[in-house]
């Protein structure tokens, strides 16, 4: 039997990709420098709420930016586990790295161990997988910016 | 007079005493070192020793936690045992050369803990010591986590054995595990 592949929004820091499954990115867009750290980005005319997120992914993954230009995702709030912005069909997230599209088959990745796969899923770490010396980490967006926010990173 | 009761009895007792030798419980040590001293666990209950595998750190886990290495495939978690064990660092040894020392020292040890990955990152892995159990002494401690399970002589130099389980009641007690 043949394993369906899955899309996954791929964003590239130089050894570490982070995948999100596509079907929660409605849109992806180059972000002018200035406006980079800007509260919010204009989409389909509106007003959505806006985390440049790509120092905090550099600090607490040890990893570094590859790209001086910004890419913002827009994510879907709707299939969300827990609704960190209620007020908010959508928000924007972006990234000082490459972003691409990807296919992979999911049993390509593992979860983590017995203590720390609760722990890890939580944080919106939901699996890895060891690519030569690159790591790739599918991630749940709402988790992660929860737990960033919870951290006061952002 | 009773010479031979005497030797009979000498006889009887020593073949007791050499029975109950071959019949007492043996630990089989594994010796390693951490910041060059001295540590052993039972060799039983270590899965694994991997060399030179890179580790990838991970947010969001106690500073004990060094991250991840690749174990074919499935991400083990490594700790560094010698932040849980307070081992002082060597003489003039500053923090930061502690770090480097350290992370040069790519030996791994992944402990035979059910359902799990983890794994103590040591300096080198020095020799397998088979002990009698009259010969170790072990701890009785009231600590609800005990990192030692006793000591035993080598040479006339003690070593100290770690209570694998520690690690993992550690784990759970800081990653909200603890059922």
């Amino acid at each position: 039997m043949t394993e369906t592949r899955t899309q996954f929004t791929c964003v590239s820091y130089d050894n570490t990709d982070f995948l999100i499954p596509s079907d929660y990115v409605v849109s992806g867009f180059y972000i002018d420098e200035e406006k980079q750290n800007a509260k919010s980005v204009a989409f389909n005319g509106q007003d959505i709420l806006h985390f440049n997120i790509s120092k905090v992914i550099e600090e607490k993954f040890n990893c570094n930016s590859t790209s001086e230009s910004c890419n913002a995702l827009i994510l879907s709030q709707k299939d969300w586990s827990q609704n960190v912005f209620p007020q908010n069909e959508c928000i924007a997230i972006s990234f000082n790295a490459e972003v691409r599209g990807i296919f992979m088959n999911v049993s390509q990745f593992s979860l983590f161990c017995g203590v720390m796969q609760n722990s890890m899923k939580k944080n919106g770490i939901s699996a890895i997988h060891f690519e030569n010396k690159r790591k790739q980490f599918l991630i749940a967006p709402d988790l992660l910016m929860r737990k960033f926010l919870e951290e006061g990173l952002l | 007079m009773n010479e031979q009761i005497v030797e009979s009895i000498q006889k009887a007792k020593s073949a007791s005493v050499s029975e109950n030798t071959q019949n007492e419980e043996k630990f089989l040590w594994l010796v390693f070192s951490i910041c060059g001293r001295k540590f052993a666990v039972e060799s039983k209950q270590v899965k694994e020793i991997i060399q030179d595998s890179d580790v990838y750190p991970l947010p969001f886990v106690p500073s004990y936690i060094e991250g991840v290495l690749n174990r074919r495939g499935d991400p083990c978690a490594v700790l560094a045992p010698d932040m849980l064990l307070e081992i002082p660092k060597k003489e003039n040894e500053d923090n930061e050369n502690k770090k480097k020392r350290i992370k040069q020292a790519q030996v791994f040890l992944v402990l035979a803990i059910p359902d799990d990955q983890v794994c103590l990152h040591i300096e080198s892995v020095l020799f397998f010591k088979e002990k009698l159990k009259s010969e170790f002494n072990a701890y009785h401690s009231n600590e609800d986590i005990e990192f030692y399970r006793g000591v035993f002589d080598v040479d006339g130099e003690e070593i100290s054995a770690l209570n694998i389980e520690a690690f993992e009641k550690q784990l759970k007690k800081d990653l909200g595990n603890n059922d």
